[in-house]
């Protein structure tokens, strides 16, 4: 009978940890989802129906492609293939019969319909991978300012390069480089540099996180702008990704991201002196 | 728990700490990639001792949590860890170190590697670093010493956990050049820290568990009121002293069956010639055994 209750008890316990998990927030580093995709389909499954339809009517597809114009111009790569495939079929029209062209119409349609599917997806893969492997362009973005300015991308082009600086409120190293951020700031300001600060607890414009990190910068005394923008964004899905805090990285005019960004505090001294390196190529680069 | 059973768990045990070691670190992919899951297992604390950074982690260190939560501005205690240790403790005690804890199975295959091994038996008063590691470097020094946003530092995962080292640094730095280019001077002092736990495991059983580990204190101090206990028959125990010998913990099951190294890992069961000792899991049945404790 005790050791009944005794089980009893056990599972109660546990239980009661489900009631906890799902309010508490406080654990170690930011959590953040990975965004998922909303459409249904992957891209390999939508282009694995398109072969399948191709496939149906195979020896009749066989023609139209034998009859197709062989020389792929911009036009063809970047127009819907569904219309390239209705063109050519257009062409050959003559070597089939009413029925034939009837349904090779069919299929041309359905696959216009899945291309535009295919050019509707989002590109996650590219925004969501960290920051070391993305291509050098920062993402475009429109947010504010924690003070409710509106400000976009079109930023990296008024400034002769921008240091970004990305960080979250409960992150110690972070914090602790505010002031030399701040004295950064006012450094680079004759050169045309800007610091801006990236609080990924602020994305989405969260009143109550966005409260605590003007508090924070207030406290250390930081000047510099800090924004925010919509976490389903290229620019959002991108910040998110990252996962060291704090990383650092370097914009030049154009907006693209120069060298590797940097992890860990710029009160190093290592990583000030790769933070310069990467400010001088940035000026190099803007001059040009 | 009746001695079959017991036996059972016990010539499984290798598997099980395989098994858990799996499921502690279950997003394997991420090895290769070089980042962290960031969902919602995170939330929760895993039972045993696992760097939240590992790539492969579903859940967050029950350690690293608590000077997360304590060394944040917001907070001086962290009641919700608190309370998921004080459970775990009482529901498994120190079964966790023995059975489901991925650095202890670390520990003890590198035991396993054939050397002259060296008993533990003169070292016990080492015992109790554990629980000076556990009061100052994750309760107080977090909490004490804090910059002027009242943030401090998780001092055991920044200056001494080999764990993070092992199972943070070192695969994300294989795969992601970021990190690399941030391994510093605390990198290589960790670093020699976990070469130190590995060479000592190889010598010594489990010295991590026994003298550093502060998850491992946390048990051990619940191992007194944990329902899982191991039960000791006077009616059949001859006293021959086999399982105090065979015990890797230094520790006698006959004079104290709850003792706070006991890691439940059953070599004393294994060993009994009279098949006298076994696992009970609940409140304790006097009637057959009597349960003496030091």
């Amino acid at each position: 009978m005790k050791r009944f209750f005794a089980w009893i008890t056990a599972l109660l316990m546990l239980l009661s940890l489900a009631a906890c998990s799902s309010t508490q927030t406080s654990t170690a580093a930011a959590s953040q989802q990975a965004s998922t995709s909303e459409t249904g389909k992957s891209e390999n499954e939508l282009i694995a129906e398109e072969n399948d339809i191709l496939a149906a009517n195979n020896t009749l597809w066989e023609k139209v492609f034998a009859s197709m114009d062989k020389n792929v111009t911009d036009t063809t790569l970047s127009s819907n293939y569904g219309d390239i495939l209705m063109n050519a079929l257009d062409h050959a029209k003559d070597q089939f019969t009413d029925e034939e062209y009837a349904a090779l119409k069919a299929d041309a349609d359905k696959i216009r319909e899945i291309e535009t599917q295919i050019a509707a997806l989002p590109q996650d893969e590219a925004a969501s991978q960290s920051m070391t492997q993305t291509a050098s362009t920062f993402p475009q973005f429109e947010g504010k300012d924690l003070d409710g300015n509106s400000v976009s991308s079109s930023l990296f082009a008024d400034n002769a390069f921008t240091v970004v600086n990305f960080w979250f409120s409960g992150c110690k190293p972070c914090v602790d480089e505010m002031d030399d951020l701040n004295a950064l700031n006012q450094r680079i300001q004759e050169q045309g540099g800007e610091v801006i600060g990236i609080n990924t607890e602020t994305l989405d414009g969260n009143a109550d996180n966005i409260a605590a990190a003007k508090q924070i910068l207030e406290q250390a005394g930081a000047a510099f702008r800090n924004i925010y923008f919509d976490s389903a964004s290229d620019a959002g899905k991108f910040a998110l990704g990252i996962m060291a805090f704090p990383t650092t990285c370097v914009v030049d005019r154009q907006g693209n991201i120069v060298g590797e960004p940097i992890m860990g505090g710029i009160d190093k001294e290592d990583n000030a002196a790769t933070l310069q390196k990467l400010i001088d190529e940035a000026l190099a680069q803007s001059q040009q | 728990m009746d001695k079959n059973r017991s036996h059972f768990l016990v010539r499984f045990r290798g598997l099980i700490q395989a098994g858990a070691a799996l499921l502690t670190n279950i997003h394997l992919p991420n090895f290769l990639k070089g980042t962290l899951y960031q969902g919602k297992g995170k939330y929760l604390c895993v039972p045993g001792l696992n760097c939240y950074s590992c790539p492969g982690a579903a859940g967050a260190c029950p350690i690293g949590a608590f000077q997360a939560v304590v060394g944040s501005s917001k907070f001086r205690f962290s009641y919700y860890v608190t309370g998921i240790l004080i459970l775990l403790g009482v529901l498994l005690g120190r079964f966790i170190c023995g059975f489901l804890c991925p650095f202890g199975w670390l520990q003890e295959l590198l035991h396993k590697i054939p050397s002259p091994k060296l008993s533990t038996r003169r070292l016990k008063p080492l015992r109790y670093i554990k629980y000076a590691v556990l009061l100052i470097m994750v309760v107080l020094l977090p909490a004490v010493i804090v910059n002027t946003s009242g943030m401090g530092d998780p001092f055991f995962c920044k200056y001494l956990c080999p764990q993070g080292v092992l199972e943070g640094a070192i695969p994300l730095s294989l795969t992601n050049a970021g990190i690399r280019a941030a391994l510093g001077k605390l990198f290589s002092w960790k670093f020699c820290i976990l070469l130190a736990v590995v060479v000592g495991s190889v010598v010594f059983y489990r010295p991590f568990c026994k003298w550093l580990c502060p998850l491992g204190a946390v048990y051990a101090l619940m191992n007194h009121v944990s329902l899982f206990q191991m039960r000791v028959d006077r009616d059949t125990c001859v006293s021959c002293g086999a399982c105090a010998k065979a015990c890797p913990m230094d520790v006698d099951i006959t004079r104290t069956p709850n003792h706070a190294e006991c890691i439940r890992c059953g070599k004393c069961i294994k060993s009994c010639p009279t098949k006298a000792i076994c696992y009970q899991y609940g409140f304790g049945d006097k009637s057959k055994t009597e349960i003496k404790e030091n």
